[in-house]
């Protein structure tokens, strides 16, 4: 089945904060061409590695073409703008100004080609005083309200996600969205446009929890809590007898599930009193709350506390690493798992569909070697006219 | 500085509406945030998002209010959840009606108004929304090619192992991993206890494959059924990590602020009391410009720390080195002074640091939207800029039922004495208290002391 992208070229010019959005649109069926830099994306150098293969290069590139190109020679030069001409979609990463001077960038490009649509995502955004700031993935979540409140109070703050780029990937989600939005724009007004992403504004956008605006209506300060969240009880990680499980009892129900939990497995009568299912009760009480319910989480391992808290209807899920996931019996039921094969791993099993979609096609595929589509690419472009 | 013409943030409805979901009408069943997050972009690009609400069973981010609403006046009463501030967050631009889905009378009114839809959008779990007739199967009897967005915890294949469980974003931190990479090697994982990023992210997947799915009945005339299941969603954030395990039976550990291809990479104490600096030295002549800057030339020539490799090994002695000079200077300073010289760095804010802060007011991040009861409201910004067809609002979060009369009305064609007859068999649950206006205790100074933020009229 063909995807609902299928037809649509994208020109990827991305780094990790963009590279994630390109294969959306490539597992859509968008034709999506990298181009590297002689010697390769960066993408390339990034660990884990197996052999000399970068496994998010194996992720981040899948589904993609690879064309080798030097933007700065003059020759080479002449070859890009020829393929963006052909392209529906630029996406790109470089710091404000870096295309620019090379003449390559939106306002040179898009002379012509008024239909062009050009992504870019940059630290802090193409305006303001920190536009030309430089970033991270840390810096953005630094700068977010969000890395303030991770983290145990005793210690300094931590990143969301460890090593797994989340500010990048909220970045790459809402440059993968704003492309397919200004799409359906082109549709209507048969014009292109800019579409602007800044990474801190990706991280603020989610920060609505422990943000400024609501904090403004409430005054209290944000503090680092834990793994846990000071506003409900219970809510966040409890430990099990061999790991933690997080459980959020957000809903009335929940407590009461909980609390008849609680009482058979514990004999705590106190915990089923009907006053704590009051939630203004039960964050008053917080930490008596959270004994009782350790008592009971400390009892069970972390697998038995999902499926019979599940059985109970209770929101609670164990903490999983990634030996857990490569044997989580729903995603091997639900067929979430894709194979591909890798010109240099062989066959790889990676993750699938982030949605399933009844009628339109989705499908992925491995990342190319380093220029391996250069000659079919640039071989018979157009002239610039 | 307000914003201006062409930077992707400004834009109004009085002459025509350009942007990209214009004319796009969307029944949005979902509550908390992942649901609401996506039906929060589709209002802010143009859509008609119209937010079917219980008052007998609402929306949780509605429920306690704002904090500064008393809990107990009778004045007040049924109206308090219509204060919240979160209702602004993740339903700012759209519409509400008061509807109860378990009556005849509102299950014919979400019929009437799902024929004139051309997404449905729901985070409800797999077997309530089948309960109250709609399903994927039961939508497109109503509406043939409908874009149903079935944005459930676990997915839309029923009998799959988990698609009766019940979970929130904050239990799919924990349940794909990302709760056990946060946090230091030495200390239990310190989880994303304060935010559900699951929530986001998948709101955010919702909205690239809402518009994919239009984008395919643009081209075939066919609606269809997107099974986004959170859970798979946010397992797909984690590619590398997975295929690595896969490979070669590695597990990611958590290790902090760190990463295993640069250093050095973390937070940095500061002047002052739970002040951290987060700095990003991530190439050699990053590294050499933070020793200059520091005072500390010779670092650069120190064999612990020559090469990244090096670094990455050492970076226990790393940070005490750079720990040792950032804690004489304020997090302020030392970010300036290394993003003048190139290197990536930003204080650790708290929100009185963001919303004092000019670069994202500058950009036109913060938006206003008129509240039915409070007036103008401030309301975190969106992060997708479109230039030429720029994305907003001009409402905050609708109050419960606020729209009944124009949707139900306008949209559903009920006459006056209808809907009348809906509210008096409790179908239909009216806008409480709807002469009562209030007034956010900020306010009173805030447009004074934070000018740069968009204050509206008063």
């Amino acid at each position: 089945v063909t995807g609902p992208l299928s037809g649509l070229r994208v020109v990827d010019l991305a780094g990790p904060s963009a590279a994630y959005a390109t294969k959306l649109l490539a597992d859509l069926g968008a034709e999506v061409i990298m181009v590297e830099p002689p010697g390769g994306s960066s993408l390339r150098t990034l660990p884990p590695f197996e052999g000399d293969t970068s496994l998010w290069f194996a992720y981040f590139g899948a589904n993609k073409r690879s064309v080798e190109l030097q933007l700065a020679d003059d020759a080479q030069h002449e070859r890009f703008k020829r393929l963006v001409a052909t392209a529906d979609v630029v996406v790109e990463t470089n710091r404000h100004g870096t295309l620019e001077r090379l003449a390559l960038g939106y306002d040179d490009l898009r002379a012509g080609h008024p239909d062009l649509i050009w992504v870019s995502v940059t630290p802090f955004g193409r305006t303001g005083p920190h536009r030309d700031w430089h970033g991270s993935d840390l810096v953005a979540w630094a700068m977010s309200g969000c890395l303030h409140t991770t983290g145990f109070p005793a210690s300094p703050p931590v990143i969301p996600g460890g090593p797994a780029l989340l500010a990048c990937h909220l970045a790459s989600l809402n440059a993968a969205a704003g492309a397919l939005l200004a799409l359906r724009s082109r549709r209507r007004t048969g014009r292109g446009q800019m579409v602007e992403i800044s990474i801190q504004e990706s991280c603020l956008a989610v920060s609505p929890e422990v943000g400024a605006v609501v904090f403004l209506d409430d005054l209290r300060p944000r503090m680092r809590a834990g793994n846990r969240r000071s506003a409900i009880r219970p809510w966040g990680l409890y430990p099990a007898r061999d790991g933690w499980v997080g459980l959020v009892a957000l809903q009335p129900s929940h407590w009461s599930a909980l609390a008849t939990w609680i009482v058979e497995v514990t004999g705590n009568e106190a915990a089923g009193d009907p006053a704590f299912d009051d939630v203004l009760t039960r964050i008053g009480a917080s930490e008596a709350v959270d004994i009782w319910t350790e008592e009971l989480t400390t009892r069970f391992d972390k697998a038995h506390l999902f499926v019979e808290g599940q059985r109970r209807g209770i929101p609670v899920t164990p903490v999983n690493t990634a030996a857990d996931l490569s044997t989580d019996p729903h995603l091997e039921a639900v067929g979430y798992w894709e194979t591909v094969d890798d010109p240099t791993l062989g066959k790889i099993r990676v993750p699938g569909a982030p949605y399933r979609f009844s009628r339109s096609g989705w499908s992925t595929a491995p990342a190319p070697l380093l220029g391996a589509d250069t000659e079919t690419v640039l071989s018979d472009l157009p002239p610039l006219p | 500085m307000a914003a201006g013409a062409g930077d992707g943030r400004s834009g109004n409805g009085d002459d025509g509406d350009e942007r990209p979901l214009a004319g796009i009408r969307v029944f949005e069943l979902s509550i908390a945030i992942a649901g609401p997050t996506c039906g929060r972009y589709l209002a802010h690009f143009g859509a008609d998002v119209i937010k079917v609400e219980s008052r007998r069973n609402p929306d949780p981010v509605r429920v306690i209010g704002s904090s500064w609403v008393p809990l107990d006046d009778p004045s007040i009463g049924e109206a308090r959840p219509d204060t919240s501030p979160m209702i602004n967050e993740f339903s700012a631009g759209k519409r509400s009606i008061g509807v109860d889905l378990k009556s005849e009378g509102g299950r014919e009114a979400a019929r009437r108004l799902l024929a004139t839809c051309d997404v449905f959008l729901t985070n409800y779990s797999g077997p309530a929304v089948k309960e109250l007739g709609l399903d994927y199967e039961g939508a497109r009897a109503i509406r043939p090619d409908i874009v149903y967005l079935a944005m459930h915890a676990f997915g839309a294949i029923e009998g799959s192992p988990y698609y009766d469980y019940v979970a929130w974003g904050p239990n799919q931190a924990p349940l794909t991993g990302l709760d056990d990479l946060t946090g230091y090697p030495d200390e239990p994982p310190a989880a994303i206890a304060a935010f559900g990023y699951p929530d986001y992210s998948s709101g955010i997947y919702g909205v690239i494959a809402a518009t994919a799915a239009l984008e395919w009945r643009d081209r075939t005339g066919d609606g269809q059924l997107v099974d986004l299941s959170q859970f798979e969603a946010t397992v797909s954030l984690l590619g590398p990590f997975l295929v690595d395990h896969e490979r070669t039976n590695a597990t990611p550990a958590r290790m902090g602020n760190r990463l295993p291809w640069t250093a050095p990479e973390g937070v940095y104490p500061c002047r002052g009391d739970d002040r951290w600096v987060a700095i990003s030295a991530d190439s050699e002549d990053a590294w050499c410009a933070l020793a200059h800057v520091a005072g500390h030339p010779e670092w650069e020539t120190d064999a612990r720390f020559a090469g990244v490799s090096a670094r990455v090994a050492n970076h226990d002695a790393l940070d005490e080195a750079i720990a040792s000079w950032t804690r004489a200077h304020t997090h302020d300073e030392v970010a300036t002074w290394l993003q003048a010289a190139g290197v990536a760095a930003g204080p650790v804010m708290d929100p009185p640091a963001i919303l004092a802060d000019v670069h994202v007011a500058d950009r036109g991040f913060w938006l206003v939207g008129e509240h039915a009861r409070l007036g103008p409201d401030l309301v975190t910004g969106n992060p997708v800029c479109l230039h030429a067809t720029p994305g907003w609002i001009d409402r905050a979060g609708p109050s419960l039922g606020q729209d009944n009369a124009e949707v139900l009305g306008s949209v559903c064609g009920y006459s006056d004495d209808e809907q009348a007859a809906l509210v008096e068999a409790g179908a239909v649950f009216p806008l409480a208290s709807p002469d009562l206006q209030l007034r956010r205790p900020y306010r009173a100074w805030a447009p004074a002391a934070l000018p740069h933020l968009p204050w509206g009229s008063p």
